[in-house]
C-alpha cells in the first residue's frame, strides 16, 4: 500500500505540474461548462435571425405576414428589395433569407375572393441541409399557416404546450444544461486519453518503466496508482462543474450514484484505453496521433453535445461501436430521463469495457527488459 | 572469474554459464561471474560486448537463454520480489522525472522501498552525491552530472548491500566524472558490493578491486588491476628526457632496446629486470639529460594485450 501511495503522490505531483494536463483534466469542463451554460442556459436568449426581403412594397398581407414571423420569436433583418437575394446570402453567409414578391398582397387577395387560379407564394432561399434553414422554416411555415387562419376567419383548436422532465429525472431544473452537463463529463472523463498516453509513450521512450522495475513497486501497484489519480481528479472535475454550475448559472445539480458508478468506470476504462494506446504506440508522436484518432470520433459521434437521434443512420450504428456513448448514454438515462433500468444497463457496458481495456493497458505493458 | 574464494556465503553474485541470444546473436556467451561481497567489480568492455546485458540478467530484469545466477544467495529467477530489495540500479539510460525535484525523487523512492525518511536521513542522502544545494530543482535543469549523482542517491535509497552501476560516468566531462568517482569509493567505504560497467580503461583503474574483460559476450580476463598487469604485461618503460639522437645510438650500442621519442629516448626493460643494472648503464654511458621517468604500464596495455584492440570511445579500435 506505501508503494502506491509513494507513486501515487509523486505521480499526481507530476500530473498536475503539467500545464496542458492540470488544463485539459481541471479547467477544460469548466470552460465548456461555462460556454454552453452561456450559450444555451437560457434559451429566451438564443435568437434566431431571419432576413426578409419585401418586394411587395409594404403591403398589408406582407406586413402581416412578417408581423407574424417576427412574433414566432425570431428577429427579422430586412433586406433591400434592390439586392439580389441569392447573391446577398452568399456574400453575407447566412443560412436562409425570405422572399416576399411582388403582387402579394394583390394574389392572397385573389384568392380570398375565391380565384382557384391565383397562387400566393413567398419563398425561402438558403442551404436547405443546414439546421438554421429548418429552424427558420419551422418559423415560417408557422407563420403561414397563422396568415391562412386569419384568412379563412378560422379559429385555431389544436395547441402544443412544452413540458420538461421533473418527475423521477435527477434534474429538478430539467433546463437546457441539464440535457449538456452529460456531454460535459463524457469530455472530462475522455479528455484524460491524451496525456494518458502521451505520458505511457514517454514512460516507454525515457525508459521509465526499466527505472520502476528497478525498485520493489509491482506492475499491478503502478496500473492501480495511476488509475487511482486519473478517477480522483475527474471527480474533483465533477465537483467543480457541479459548483460552477450552481455558482454562475443557479442550476443545482444532483449527481445519482449510478452517475458517480458510471464516472469511476468511464474514467478506468478511458485512462486504461490511453495507457493501452501509449503502451503500444512506438513513439510518444505516434501516441498522440492515435489518441486523437480515438478521441474526436467519441467526442462528435457518440452523441456528446448532439442528439444521436437526429444523426444519419450510419453514424448512429458508428456509435454503438464507440465506448463513450454507452456513457452517455448512461448519463443522460440517470441524469435527464430517471430511467434507472436503462443507466444500469450502459453502466454495465462501461464496467465490463473498463476490465476489458485495463486488462488489455497491462498485457500491453512491458515491465521488465525483453 | 573473479573470486578466488568461492563460499557462497561471502559471494555477493555467484554466476555459472550464463547465455543471452538474440536469434544467432549471443550477446552472452557462457558467462561465469563470481563476486564477493565488499568489493567494486568492473565489467569493462566496448559497447555491444554484453556489459548490460550481463547485468540486466543478474538484476532479474532480463531473463537469460540458459545458466543460472545468485544474487546474494539469492536465485535470480525465483527470487525477483526478494531481489527488489536488497540490490540498488543505476541503469545506464537512467533519466529523473522532468517535474521532481531530487528531493521529491528520494522520497518517492524511499517510498517505493518501503522507508519514510526523516529531515536528517535526506540531508545525508543529498549530501553523498553532493546534492544538497540542488534538492529543490526541478531535475530537468540539472547538469549531467547532477542527474546522474541523483540516479545513484535512487539507487541507494533502499540501503542496499549490492550496487549495480551501469555506465555511470559515460558522457560527462572530466570533471564530473571524477566526483562521481568520489561517490563510487565511498560506496566501497560503506561496505557494499559495487558491479560497474564501462568502458573507460582509467575508470576500471582507479576505481575497482576486481576487473572482468568482457568482449563479445565473453569474460576473457579477470583479476585485480595489479593481478591483471603482472599476467599480461611483461615490460616497463624508462624514458630519458631531453637526451637526444646521440643518447639513442649509444644506448643501442651498450645493448640497451631503445626508441626515439623526439628529444626522449623511451628504454623497454622486461618487466623482470632489475632496474639498477639498466640504471648503471646509462650512468656509465656519461649521458646528458633532464628526467627519468619509469612508465609502468596500465589497463590500457593489458587490454591491448587481450584483445588485440583499444577501446577510444566506447568502441573497439585496432
Amino acid at each position: 500500500m506505501s508503494r502506491t501511495l509513494a507513486d501515487l503522490i509523486a505521480y499526481g505531483k507530476q500530473y498536475l505540474r503539467s500545464p496542458v494536463a492540470s488544463f485539459f483534466t481541471l479547467a477544460f469542463p469548466v470552460v465548456l461548462l461555462l460556454v454552453f451554460g452561456g450559450v444555451f442556459g437560457n434559451p429566451e436568449q438564443i435568437s434566431l435571425r431571419v432576413h426578409v426581403q419585401n418586394l411587395d412594397n409594404g403591403s398589408d398581407y406582407s406586413m402581416d405576414l412578417v408581423d407574424y414571423v417576427s412574433e414566432t420569436g425570431v428577429d427579422i433583418v430586412p433586406v433591400d428589395p434592390r439586392e439580389n437575394l441569392t447573391n446577398f446570402i452568399r456574400e453575407h453567409s447566412i443560412p436562409a433569407a425570405l422572399q416576399i414578391p411582388k403582387g402579394f398582397h394583390e394574389e392572397v387577395g385573389s384568392a380570398k375572393a375565391g380565384n382557384l387560379t391565383a397562387r400566393p407564394l413567398v419563398t425561402l432561399y438558403g442551404d436547405t441541409s443546414s439546421a438554421a434553414f429548418q429552424a427558420i422554416e419551422g418559423a415560417v411555415w408557422g407563420a403561414v399557416t397563422r396568415l391562412n387562419f386569419v384568412l379563412a376567419d378560422a379559429i385555431p383548436v389544436v395547441s402544443v404546450e412544452n413540458q420538461g422532465l421533473p418527475d423521477g429525472s435527477a434534474q429538478e431544473s430539467g433546463s437546457a444544461l441539464g440535457f449538456f452537463l452529460p456531454g460535459i463529463i463524457g469530455i472530462m472523463v475522455l479528455t484524460p486519453i491524451f496525456m494518458v498516453s502521451a505520458i505511457s509513450a514517454e514512460y516507454r521512450t525515457r525508459h521509465y518503466f526499466k527505472l520502476m522495475a528497478t525498485t520493489p513497486l509491482r506492475k499491478w501497484e503502478f496500473l492501480f496508482s495511476r488509475t487511482i489519480l486519473i478517477v480522483a481528479l475527474a471527480f474533483v472535475s465533477t465537483l467543480l462543474i457541479v459548483l460552477v454550475a450552481w455558482l454562475v448559472f443557479g442550476e443545482i445539480f444532483i449527481l445519482t450514484p449510478i452517475a458517480i458508478g458510471l464516472i469511476a468506470a468511464g474514467s478506468v476504462l478511458f485512462v486504461a484505453m490511453g495507457m493501452a494506446l501509449g503502451n503500444l504506440a512506438k513513439e510518444p508522436e505516434a501516441a498522440s496521433a492515435l489518441a486523437n484518432v480515438v478521441y474526436f470520433p467519441m467526442m462528435f459521434l457518440t452523441g456528446t453535445f448532439f442528439p444521436l437521434e437526429i444523426m444519419p443512420d450510419f453514424i448512429q450504428t458508428t456509435a454503438l461501436f464507440l465506448p463513450l456513448t454507452y456513457f452517455n448514454n448512461g448519463l443522460r438515462d440517470t441524469l435527464v430521463f430517471g430511467n434507472v433500468s436503462g443507466a444500469l444497463g450502459n453502466l454495465a457496458v462501461v464496467a465490463v469495457l473498463a476490465v476489458v481495456f485495463f486488462a488489455l493497458s497491462a498485457w500491453s505493458l512491458k515491465w521488465r527488459a525483453e | 572469474m573473479s573470486a578466488t574464494v568461492e563460499d557462497a556465503s561471502t559471494l555477493a553474485i555467484e554466476a555459472r554459464g550464463l547465455v543471452k541470444t538474440y536469434g544467432d546473436l549471443r550477446a552472452v556467451d557462457g558467462l561465469d561471474l563470481l563476486v564477493p561481497k565488499g568489493i567494486i567489480l568492473a565489467l569493462l568492455g566496448p559497447n555491444g560486448a554484453g556489459k548490460t546485458t550481463t547485468v540486466e540478467i543478474l538484476e532479474g530484469l532480463r531473463q537469460s537463454t540458459s545458466g543460472s545466477a545468485k544474487v546474494l544467495g539469492q536465485d535470480i529467477t525465483r527470487s525477483y520480489e526478494e531481489i527488489r530489495q536488497v540490490v540498488g540500479i543505476l541503469p545506464q539510460d537512467f533519466e529523473p522525472f522532468d517535474r521532481l525535484t531530487p528531493r521529491e525523487h528520494i522520497r518517492y523512492f524511499a517510498g517505493l522501498f518501503g522507508r519514510s525518511l526523516g529531515k536528517e536521513e535526506m540531508a545525508q542522502i543529498l549530501a553523498s552525491v553532493s546534492l544538497q544545494d540542488r534538492a529543490d530543482v526541478h531535475a530537468r535543469k540539472l547538469s549531467g552530472g547532477e542527474k546522474r549523482k541523483l540516479g545513484i542517491a535512487l539507487a541507494l535509497v533502499g540501503n542496499p548491500q549490492l550496487v549495480f552501476l551501469d555506465e555511470p560516468t559515460t558522457g560527462l566531462d572530466p570533471a564530473a566524472r571524477r566526483e562521481l568517482w568520489r561517490v563510487i569509493e565511498e560506496l566501497r567505504r560503506e561496505g557494499r558490493t559495487v558491479v560497474l560497467t564501462t568502458h573507460y580503461i582509467e575508470e576500471a583503474e582507479a576505481l575497482a578491486d576486481e576487473v572482468s574483460i568482457m568482449v563479445r559476450g565473453k569474460i576473457v580476463a579477470s583479476g585485480s588491476p595489479a593481478s591483471l598487469l603482472d599476467e599480461y604485461t611483461d615490460t616497463k618503460d624508462i624514458r630519458l628526457v631531453g637526451v637526444g639522437s646521440e643518447g639513442l645510438s649509444t644506448l643501442i650500442e651498450r645493448g640497451l632496446t631503445a626508441t626515439s621519442d623526439g628529444e626522449d629516448v623511451v628504454i623497454q626493460t622486461a618487466a623482470t629486470d632489475d632496474l639498477s643494472t639498466v640504471l648503471g648503464h646509462i650512468s656509465q654511458a656519461g649521458l646528458a639529460f633532464r628526467d627519468v621517468i619509469t612508465e609502468r604500464p596500465s589497463l590500457e596495455d593489458v587490454f591491448l594485450t587481450i584483445v588485440g584492440a583499444r577501446i577510444e570511445e566506447g568502441e573497439l579500435k585496432p
